[in-house]
């Protein structure tokens, strides 16, 4: 039996692509002079397949990406699920990618449980612990008691269970918000008793602001849907996004656990995940709009963004922006201030790039334009002249 | 004035640190490797190019940080690829990142 594996594997080829030669091969049991012909033919049209060395592959990415998004503008409200939630899809999704927003318009996280606690309680359970909760949201009423100037906010008890606090734990959370008030908690009554006198207006004031006291939850984390996915894993579908406290929260997947924020992505798990992140969501974008774009360019993009080591957006202010060349960025946009600026400066422009070339009519170093003549001035000196 | 206030900040930074998540456990973070002294010869040679000229990654990356990286090292990063199932990818380690 011929060993296909030991054939193929010191070849130059993707890991995946020998894969999957070894096992059409195995499927067919070729003897090895057929294996070896087989394996010949596959190397050279691999090679063929190749990009050339000098191709122009960041503009045939770019067009790639672009001509299907021209697709996508017309159709962009959505709503995800039956929850009626509404998430930025589509052409804005996209730019915001691109362009590396700080804060994306709609924040989400898919929060996965890990193997003991894969059940819809659990997740249900720390669903409602990470949901940010203000006084407001439990309050059934709250009242001024005018003839003893004071404050009464009144709670219903199985809400405080639901969140998993305690009454003290409430008291707690609500006295940073009312410093000059004595906090009280009787039966299901929060009682506040001002320091000094105060007049109702202050009161007034002071029970807007002690309802809007964050009282559980986890910053940012707005809306909190369980659902189950395709494989039977549960997971936490949320609305906003706390990464870095999330993943410190037992009970949680530390692996499956994502978030949609490149930004947060990058500050909490490093660069690399964030160049998955870029690929991830862009191919995402693109999929769900049916969009047909092969991956490699959008590897190349994430690349590019990633280069430096923190995401750099695509554009003016970004990977476009900092191109070493006066003309090329002056040729992207805003070309009378980079001008300007450069002549301030008093920046030189070597004309070795695509652009620059085009622009004084040469031949640019792209593909066959990329060869040179080298002339050695060792042999002129031996008489070939 | 100025370098008491750096000072402080980075104490709380260092505080925050034990807290901190294993970020290799996540499956969207490749294994990062520091590379020997030789094997990085190596790698500058074969592709012809000086440390400035690989991709770079912070110092203060929390993927470097947990394999302790320091600024001048090149690290390693075995990626999972969707097109070609196992890239291999270098990372010049910096100390500042770029570009903020």
């Amino acid at each position: 039996m011929v060993d296909y594996r030991e054939i193929v594997r010191d070849l130059d080829m993707p890991e995946s692509l020998k894969e999957r030669l070894v096992q059409s091969l195995e499927k067919h049991r070729p003897d090895r002079k057929k294996a070896e012909a087989v394996i010949a033919k596959v190397v050279e049209i691999y090679e063929d397949a190749k990009y050339e060395p000098c191709e122009a592959i960041g503009v045939i990415a770019a067009q790639s990406i672009s001509e299907p998004a021209t697709q996508m503008t017309m159709r962009v409200y959505h709503f995800v699920g039956a929850a009626g939630r509404e998430v930025t899809l589509g052409l804005p999704r996209l730019i915001e990618i691109v362009d590396a927003r700080r804060t994306p318009s709609t924040p989400t996280m898919e929060i996965y449980m890990d193997e003991e606690h894969n059940t819809k309680e659990a997740a249900t359970d720390l669903a409602s612990r990470i949901k940010e909760s203000v006084l407001h949201n439990i309050a059934v009423e709250d009242s001024i008691d005018l003839v003893n100037s004071r404050l009464n906010i009144k709670v219903k008890a199985e809400d405080l269970g639901r969140l998993g606090i305690t009454g003290d734990d409430l008291v707690k959370s609500v006295r940073k918000n009312a410093r000059d008030l004595n906090v009280e908690f009787d039966t299901d009554t929060l009682v506040f008793i001002p320091k000094k006198e105060l007049s109702v207006r202050d009161l007034q004031k002071r029970k807007v602001r002690i309802l809007n006291t964050q009282i559980s939850g986890l910053k940012g984390i707005g809306q909190v849907v369980v659902r189950k996915d395709d494989k039977g894993s549960w997971f936490i579908f949320t609305i906003g996004s706390n990464l870095k406290k999330i993943l410190a929260m037992p009970g949680v997947d530390r692996h499956r656990t994502v978030c949609n924020d490149i930004r947060e992505v990058e500050k909490v798990l490093g660069i690399e995940a964030a160049r998955n992140a870029i690929i991830r969501e862009a191919d995402k974008t693109l999929s769900e709009q049916g969009l047909d774009v092969d991956i490699r360019h959008l590897l190349l993009v994430a690349d590019v963004m990633c280069a430096d080591g923190s995401i750099k957006p695509v554009g003016r202010y970004g990977v476009a922006g900092e191109k070493g060349s006066v003309l090329a960025r002056a040729n992207f946009e805003t070309t009378v201030t980079t001008l300007m600026d450069a002549a301030v400066e008093g920046e030189t422009d070597e004309l070795d790039s695509i652009i620059e070339n085009v622009m004084i009519n040469q031949v640019a170093p792209v593909g066959t334009g990329m060869c040179d003549l080298v002339f050695s001035k060792t042999k002129t000196k031996k008489g070939v002249k | 004035m100025v370098f008491g206030m750096a000072a402080k900040t980075k104490v709380k930074e260092t505080a925050d640190e034990d807290k901190e998540i294993r970020v290799s456990e996540h499956s969207m973070v490749p294994k990062h490797e520091i590379m020997g002294k030789e094997e990085k010869a190596d790698l500058l040679k074969k592709f012809n190019v000086s440390e400035q000229q690989l991709p770079k990654i912070s110092a203060n990356d929390p993927a470097a940080k947990e394999i302790g990286a320091k600024a001048g090292d090149v690290v390693r990063i075995m990626r999972k690829s969707q097109t070609a199932g196992k890239t291999v990818y270098y990372r010049y380690v910096v100390g500042v990142s770029h570009g903020e």
